[in-house]
């Protein structure tokens, strides 16, 4: 067999084991099949030879793998949208917490020097007709200063009015906020994320208040009547090892007890206080099968099950708003190209401070270090073999891939593996194929573990073939 | 600072349009204005954060922005479209 190494083309197709059967799938045009060893071959054969004669139905097949792509990897022409955290302070004290709560600094953002923020984006997008300006509030927990988010969103939109554009609104929150700011939250955000861990019991044991008390019965209030609101609702669930074998529950409780839209399931990340409370990240088999089993039970009720690095979207080079172009504006006017704390980014050498607004000066950005973030990124020596390199894109690029990570996967990897996966055997309505999957832990571990999915590859490892 | 009774409205992106049980649809009310109807309309409403937010949006002084917010009161109380509380 003539060498294949020198096939770009094969380089970005893949080969994953389905129990005895194959799962072509190329994501720079998101396409995939399901076929038997012997089509594999005759698929490497006519992608090295086109003279070969292999039957038509491969000659198609190769030809909608390899087409050029219809969507491109997303450019870096100005900001998909704005970051704003208001604060870094929070209400709640959660076992599992990686953003040093109990430590942040409680200073609150002037709502001027976002709304400087916003002139100097919206005179960008004004050249763009329609164009969208989006704003996302993250924190801490952005509620806390509640003022300053209405007085940014009041500010943006009265400019997207006077330039034409449409204002978006997210929040990203912890729910646990006096329920007089329903009727704000629901007039004027667009999208609403707000974390809960699952009944009462799950919850209150992960997401507490300083005094160790819990908090899920006046978040699930605010849920519900959030709920009557035409906002679009996102539940996101934190899953630990005491609950990655209730997800299935988890979904069914919430969908009969809320009226929301999305349900995106998240694996805990381990830090220095989860082990002291007894939590540990999910097993990445049982986290992925809950996924995909909690998919058909969502569905029923209209929600979308959702998990970043997972999604179907590709081909892309991040799956977070990190090198893109976001800005994200701190506490204390500095802008970053992460919502993370700036220290996050210093360990591993890299500076992510890209500029910061000056009350009275405006923003100063430093566009060329904007520009140079998702270069940092680029080159990530453990995705290079895995098929998940175009929709994962190395997931969170400080915590999951950062510079110098090892060459192996890690449970978060494992697990977006069997995710994307089982997602796109659904795609493919092999349901049979897709039950087995989930039926089979040995197949599940086969998958996840395999450590090079590349076609070229394929062809010259033995132990791939043999399967 | 409440809305009447019989006033509902509608929020929208660059404002808030005002209806009236007896006379239907009253008219809009445009930004900055439409950013002090919300703060009353939600019940969120003090002098302090009022003249906070309309400064801002208004780009003007403290002391312009409480003379604005008394103006408009004034007016929106005078239509029966608030009242205090």
């Amino acid at each position: 067999m003539k060498e294949l190494v020198h096939r770009l083309d094969l380089e970005d197709i893949y080969v994953l084991p389905i129990g005895g059967r194959w799962m072509l799938f190329s994501p720079r045009n998101m396409t995939s099949a399901i076929v038997n060893r012997a089509a594999v071959e005759a698929i490497i054969e006519y992608a090295v030879d086109d003279k070969s004669t292999v039957p038509k139905t491969i000659k198609d097949l190769w030809h909608k793998l390899s087409r050029v792509p219809i969507t491109t990897i997303p450019s870096q022409q100005g900001p998909e949208k704005l970051v704003i955290i208001p604060t870094r302070e929070c209400n709640m004290r959660c076992v599992y917490c990686d953003f040093g709560a109990s430590s942040a600094n409680a200073t609150i953002l002037d709502p001027r020097l976002a709304c400087r923020l916003v002139d100097h984006v919206a005179e960008k997008l004004a050249a763009t007709p329609g164009a969208i300006l989006g704003i996302h509030f993250f924190g801490g927990e952005p509620m806390i200063a509640q003022p300053c988010v209405e007085t940014i969103i009041h500010y943006a939109n009265m400019v997207c009015s006077r330039k034409g554009l449409t204002p978006w609104y997210e929040i990203t929150t912890n729910g646990y906020f006096n329920h007089n700011a329903i009727p704000f939250i629901g007039d004027y955000v667009d999208y609403v994320v707000i974390s809960i861990d699952g009944d009462k019991p799950f919850h209150d044991f992960n997401r507490q208040r300083g005094d160790g008390s819990g908090t899920y019965a006046i978040i699930a209030e605010n849920i519900k009547r959030l709920g009557r609101f035409p906002v679009k609702l996102s539940l996101r669930a934190c899953i630990t090892n005491r609950s990655v074998n209730a997800m299935l529950a988890i979904a069914s409780h919430f969908c009969s007890e809320f009226e929301f839209d999305v349900l995106c399931f998240e694996m805990m990340a381990e830090t220095e206080f989860t082990s002291t409370n007894g939590l540990c990240p999910p097993d990445p088999n049982l986290f992925a099968a809950g996924i995909l089993q909690a998919e058909s039970i969502a569905a029923d009720h209209g929600v979308q099950v959702i998990n970043g690095p997972s999604e179907l979207y590709g081909p892309r080079t991040t799956s977070c708003p990190v090198g893109l172009g976001t800005l994200m504006l701190n506490p204390d006017g500095i802008l970053t190209a992460c919502y993370l704390e700036v220290e996050r980014w210093t360990r591993l050498g890299i500076d992510p401070v890209v500029g910061y607004v000056g009350p009275v000066s405006g923003p100063k950005i430093e566009q060329q270090k904007l520009d140079a973030i998702p270069g940092f990124f680029k080159q990530k020596p453990r995705c290079v073999r895995c098929f998940c390199r175009y929709t994962c894109a190395g997931g969170c690029h400080i915590n999951q891939t950062p510079p110098g990570c090892s060459l192996e996967y890690n449970d978060r990897c494992r697990a977006t593996r069997l995710i994307t996966a089982g997602r796109l055997l659904r795609n493919l309505k092999e349901t049979a194929t897709e039950v087995s999957f989930l039926e089979q832990p040995s197949v599940m571990k086969y998958l996840a573990e395999n450590a090079d999915d590349r076609l070229s590859t394929w062809a010259s490892d033995s132990t791939q073939r043999e399967i | 600072m409440r809305p009447s009774h019989h006033v509902s409205w509608l929020v929208e992106k660059q404002g808030v349009t005002l209806f009236t049980s007896d006379k239907g649809m009253w008219g809009s009310i445009p930004y900055p204005h439409a950013g002090l109807w919300a703060l009353i309309a939600n019940g969120s409403y003090t002098k302090v954060l009022a003249t906070e937010l309309m400064s801002i949006l208004m780009t003007i002084s403290k002391e312009e922005a409480e003379r604005e917010i008394e103006d408009t009161l004034e007016t929106w109380i005078k239509n029966e479209l608030i009242h205090e509380t």
